[in-house]
């Protein structure tokens, strides 16, 4: 049998704040934290979910911020916390064992768009020399390795707004083979830039609510697209009996992972919902479990008008009525690239302390929604079995089960 | 101390985190943790700030301080 894998460690840097405490009790009330964004004056969609009060030269110190963009900050901090909270030293360990997984789908996209409109104004000479490392997808990932000097497999999953689930998908297959010992896996996005939301709102993919605390609206009857976020979510994985071994009690396990492509359409999801479908099945069999045992379904539940009924009729068709389902975009928004990861926390946490957070925003569930969407109030109750769900533009696919330790 | 080495210091202090203590003229560049990305961000920076261009061959990370303060006055920094 394949080994287990234990998550150890998390760490979260959200709009509901930096930490992992902050940021599930913003998940917990169900509040929205969408706002007005200063830096998208003159876009017909002006808010966004950004991390409060993040100052990087604060929490990393000017002498890393300067190197890198937000989308590496967020992760950092975030990565620094899941090894607190793991109890890993990587002064001691040994870095050719600890692999480093990261999920991204833009990169720094900020600092494109502004070095563009240098080389427009200023000629070539201009243009800032450290545009390339800074903005690429793999800036993270590779940043992280050297931060805790960890030199095993570096690897940067990009599926869109999978990427994170892929990555902590990725990451568990890199301690079944061997690979690796530890495995730090997440997912970290920035992209709030003008060029950025201006694009998703042509798409037709943004909330055009004029309330922005009530924009982003899953699975509810006047939902009409996402709100843009930012965040990180990195957990510490290792293999259950390596924890256990070091006296650690594993917060939560992960069970499962599938993935698919619905091989249909550059943006839309399947009507059918067979790809998805694929997708959850094969979570199940890799965690050896039935539909009937799971609990909970976190959703990826984008507040989009076409995701979120596609979604729920697979949830309904593969696992029944049974399972709690909820969205944390709600809250957060979505944050793209890293929601997988948060989110995947997010179902960590719900398996390991027995609760369930609530859709924010849900007042009236889409009648085509038939499901025990969790509204209002976190509900509490002993959640064994969950999958968390992330789809990502191109129809590609990643579950996850996580299951308790 | 001259005003170019003041504004030199607030330079290297506000972009890149150097604690305006550790700037002393003897100082090498690389114990101040300025690799040599910081100083290709730091020809275009000091572009910008003293008016003369700085090439990758001008300077090194076990330069000092003062041999930084010596190449933005040779070559004319205001």
């Amino acid at each position: 049998m394949a080994p287990e894998t234990a998550v150890t460690g998390v760490g979260l840097v959200t709009p509901a704040g930096t930490g992992v405490a902050a940021s599930w009790a913003g998940v917990l009330a169900g509040t929205s934290t969408a706002t007005r964004d200063p830096d998208l004056a003159g876009i017909p969609v002006d808010f966004t979910c950004r991390v409060p009060d993040f100052d990087a030269d604060d929490l990393l110190g000017r002498r890393i911020a300067w190197r890198q963009e937000r989308m590496v900050h967020l992760g950092l901090v975030a990565a620094r916390e899941a090894l607190a909270d793991a109890g890993l030293d990587p002064r001691t360990w040994d870095g050719a064992r600890v692999g480093v997984v990261i999920g991204n789908a833009l990169g720094g996209t900020a600092i494109f768009e502004r070095e563009a409109g240098v080389l427009r104004d200023e000629g070539p000479q201009g243009v800032a020399p450290l545009l390339i490392p800074k903005m690429g997808l793999s800036s993270l990932s590779g940043y992280l390795a050297i931060d805790c000097g960890a030199t095993g497999p570096n690897i940067t999953t990009v599926t869109a707004c999978a990427s994170g689930a892929t990555a902590i998908g990725t990451a568990r297959d890199l301690l079944r083979s061997g690979a690796c010992d530890v495995v730090l896996a997440g997912g970290t996005e920035s992209a709030l830039s003008p060029l950025v939301v201006a694009a998703f709102h042509q798409l037709g993919a943004l909330s055009t609510n004029a309330v922005p605390e009530r924009a982003s609206r899953p699975f509810d009857r006047d939902r009409d697209g996402f709100v843009a976020a930012e965040g990180a979510g990195v957990l510490v994985l290792e293999r259950a009996e390596d924890a256990r071994a070091r006296g650690v009690r594993p917060r939560a396990l992960i069970s499962g992972y599938g993935a698919s492509a619905d091989a249909h359409h550059p943006t839309a999801p399947d009507p059918s919902g067979r790809g998805v479908e694929q997708a959850v099945r094969a979570a199940l069999a890799d965690a050896d479990l039935a539909p009937e045992d799971v609990d909970h379904v976190n959703a990826h539940g984008t507040g989009t008008p076409l995701n979120d009924v596609t979604e729920a009729q697979v949830v309904r068709r593969v696992l029944g009525e049974r399972p709690s389902v909820t969205s944390v975009k709600g809250a957060l928004g979505h944050t793209l690239g890293a929601a997988g990861a948060i989110e995947a926390i997010c179902t960590v946490l719900s398996v390991q302390e027995g609760v369930v957070p609530p859709t924010a925003n849900l007042d009236q569930r889409d009648p085509a929604v038939d499901l025990d969407v969790v509204t209002g109030t976190a509900r509490r109750g002993p959640v064994r079995a969950a999958i968390s769900n992330s789809f990502g533009f191109g129809g590609l696919n990643a579950v996850l089960v996580v299951t308790a330790a | 101390m001259t005003a170019l080495f003041d504004r030199l210091a607030d330079l290297l202090a506000a972009r890149f985190g150097v604690p305006l203590a550790e700037i002393r003229p003897e100082a090498r560049l690389t114990e101040l943790d300025l690799d040599s990305l910081a100083l290709v961000e730091f020809g275009l920076a000091a572009e910008k700030e003293f008016g003369v261009r700085i090439s990758e061959d001008d300077v090194t990370t076990d330069d000092t301080v003062d041999d930084l303060v010596r190449l933005l006055t040779g070559k004319g920094g205001r």
